[in-house]
């Protein structure tokens, strides 16, 4: 009886005599209802290719990949007391690709769909909504798409699909298993584990807003070698180290907007003190999940300005500490019970879905992103099969925008070179610049550029 | 490679830095040579500080539009009334283009003007119609016909269209339930149309067209709402209802 339950909310897919239909993982729920044509919870992750797409054949290569990841072609619906996803029968189709990303896009308007692929000259874009994956999830289906792409002009990728070290490139000749779409998150819930503490509010970068409809890209690429040894010397991962920075900049910039204050009102100080990242973690490193939809959490890692500016060597050292404190898989369960736990409530579970959206909104405004002052995403080293690498020239992973934090990064490495993106709807560039200066600083050559003047 | 001289860090070919904004030299002889190769010309160093189109924020692109609509009115109003004025040294016939101006300027200025506020623009958007009639009533001497039947049915269709506007922006689907909605609406116009002209003209109010007119589009206006809502809509319930 009690397995039964568990599968209940562990699987998502349902068959009906009109098609197939998926329920949203843990997630994935709170993104409709906070969602819109800014706000889009599009998250993008681009290949350069070593030559122009021919579009003709990723057109058909992305329909065989749709199909394959059927889980993705989906459009977002309605319950009454639910959203859920609703199949898709056409494939996706190729958009050409904006110098601002992500942005123009509302999941919530009927017929869109939950992910978009863009092209443009030797790029392949994929931006997909939270509500659907997450970046582990959707760099399988871009590394798919490009695989196949590449198999159909003839290029077969010299190593087996589908099991180790490409197990999530999967074979478009077989079916999708419902572990691929499974809520991880439902699957690994510990009964009774108790919920973590409640967050504070976090302080946010001050800033005029980019026009409606611009979201800014600025990509910074450092040599991944120098950067590690980097890393190693002050004893943090590469993680750490850049989280470290990240936070140092951030620090950076309250300090300026606290002397700002002070000068325009002495002994006024900005109303939040606390510096908060969120370093989202991937759950399928502690969980045997196959899962391709969201299946992530997050660590934050918190600096109180009150107790002063720290340098940049004991903000790594803190950084470390608390990196590793908040990656075991105890504090992670306890996350995972907060918001698995609340999914099964019948309490929860029997309030319409238009009060379900407005306590959603609530609950984001008070507990989501004013918990923090921006994030910082990494999703590791990138690796392609061997005969399709070297077609492949950079990879870059871009987040979501965000109208509360206004910049946020996102870090991928792929053939030696990281390649560290930030998203941006705020006019100012500071953050940024006190980023990559920070590094360059260092000694770790540095070079940036913005994707409104390369276009 | 070129570099920031204030960051740093490398910049290739890009005309300023991402970061902080500061020239790059190397990159304008890089661009003016590829541009030569390409048979282009570069920008004229007279135009280099001027701001293209896309340098304006939306509401910026709109004040300048109101600023431009705004002048072209005035300077038609001065010249209509100057004519006006020099022919018959009085203001007459030029009263009627004025006030029609003022209606469009009107109008104009709550769309450009007010398109963030929607609420209030919706609001506003309802006072120029009855003014104009009224302004109209005023000119040509007798204010009556605009305050017993034009200004009542000026506001009367404005408040039917609105209505339409409202339900159609709340359906979730749209398809034949916007036809019907729209054919209720022209069936309340109608109406009203007749229940006014009646109670001006004689007094006593009695459909007669309008109640054919209703009788006739309404139980399509039904149907139509029957195959939007009941028919064309095949979703199975467990999906609609999954707890």
């Amino acid at each position: 009886m009690k397995k039964d339950r568990n599968r209940r909310f562990v699987h998502t897919r349902y068959v009906d005599e009109a098609g197939a239909w998926y329920a949203l993982d843990n997630a994935g729920i709170i993104m409709p209802p906070v969602s819109n044509s800014v706000n889009t919870s599009l998250f993008r992750l681009e290949m350069r290719l070593d030559a122009p797409v021919d579009r003709e054949i990723m057109g058909r290569a992305l329909a065989e990949t749709a199909r394959r990841f059927s889980y993705f072609n989906v459009r977002l619906r309605r319950g009454f007391f639910w959203y859920y996803f609703e199949q898709r029968k056409n494939p996706p189709r190729l958009y050409e690709d904006s110098i601002y990303p992500s942005q123009d896009w509302n999941i919530n308007r009927r017929g869109s769909r939950l992910i978009r692929v863009r092209v443009h000259g030797n790029r392949i874009a994929l931006e997909c909504s939270h509500a659907l994956s997450d970046g582990s999830g959707a760099l399988s289906f871009l590394k798919t798409l490009v695989t196949r792409y590449f198999a159909l002009q003839g290029i077969e990728p010299g190593a087996e699909l589908g099991v180790a070290p490409f197990e999530d490139i999967l074979p478009t000749d077989r079916l999708p298993s419902s572990e691929e779409c499974e809520d991880g998150y439902q699957r690994y819930l510990l009964q009774g584990c108790p919920s973590p503490e409640r967050e504070p509010k976090a302080w946010h970068i001050e800033s005029e807003r980019l026009p409606v409809g611009q979201y800014r890209m600025t990509i910074g690429t450092l040599p991944l070698g120098d950067t590690l040894a980097a890393a190693k010397e002050r004893g943090a991962s590469l993680t750490e180290f850049l989280a470290a920075v990240y936070l140092y900049s951030l620090q950076a910039i309250w300090r300026a907007q606290h002397s700002d204050a002070v000068g325009k009102s002495p002994g006024k100080r900005p109303e939040q003190r606390l510096l908060s990242l969120e370093i989202p973690v991937n759950l399928r490193k502690f969980f045997p999940s196959k899962t391709n939809r969201n299946f992530s959490l997050y660590i934050l890692l918190k600096e109180d300005m009150g107790l002063g500016f720290r340098d940049l060597d004991e903000l790594i050292m803190r950084t470390h500490c608390q990196m590793k404190l908040g990656n075991d898989s105890k504090s992670i369960q306890r996350q995972i019970s907060r918001n698995a736990r609340s999914a099964r409530n019948m309490a929860v579970r029997i309030v319409p879905l238009a009060l379900k959206d407005i306590f959603a909104r609530m609950i984001y405004a008070s507990f989501g992103e004013t918990t923090l002052s921006g994030f910082l995403s990494n999703v590791g080293v990138v690796s392609l099969p061997p005969a399709i690498a070297p077609h492949v020239e950079g990879i870059n992973f871009f987040p979501a925008p965000s109208t509360c934090t206004l910049t946020n990064a996102s870090v991928i490495s792929w053939n030696d070179t990281l390649s560290i993106c930030f998203g941006s709807l705020a006019k100012s560039r500071e953050l940024e610049r006190l980023f990559f200066t920070t590094l360059r600083g260092l000694g770790i050559p540095v070079a940036v550029r913005c994707r409104e003047q390369e276009e | 490679m070129p570099y920031c001289p204030d960051c740093g860090v490398e910049i290739g070919q890009a005309p300023v830095c991402p970061l902080c904004g500061a020239k790059n030299p190397r990159a304008n002889l890089a661009r003016g040579s590829e541009d030569k190769e390409k048979g282009k010309t570069s920008t004229p160093y007279f135009l280099e500080g001027a701001s293209s189109g896309e340098s304006f924020t939306p509401m910026e692109q709109k004040t300048i539009t109101w600023e431009v609509i705004s002048i072209a009115f005035i300077i038609a109003i001065v010249a209509i009334g100057a004519i006006n004025m020099l022919l018959e040294s009085r203001l007459s016939w030029a009263l009627y283009p004025i006030s029609t101006f003022v209606f469009a300027w009107m109008v104009s200025t709550i769309f450009l003007m007010l398109g963030g506020h929607r609420l209030i623009r919706d609001l506003l958007l309802v006072l120029p119609l009855p003014l104009y009639l009224l302004a109209l009533g005023a000119i040509t001497g007798n204010i009556y016909w605009a305050l017993d039947v034009a200004v009542p049915l000026a506001v009367f269709v404005e408040a039917v269209i609105a209505a339409y506007a409202l339900l159609a922006a709340k359906a979730k689907r749209k398809g034949l339930n916007l036809i019907a909605y729209g054919l209720v609406g022209i069936s309340l116009v109608c109406v009203g149309c007749e229940l006014l002209l009646d109670y001006y003209f004689s007094g006593v109010i009695q459909l007669e067209w309008s109640a054919i007119v209703s009788i006739s589009l309404i139980p399509v206006a039904i149907f139509l709402l029957y195959l939007h809502y009941r028919v064309a809509k095949a979703t199975n319930l467990h999906r609609l209802f999954r707890l």
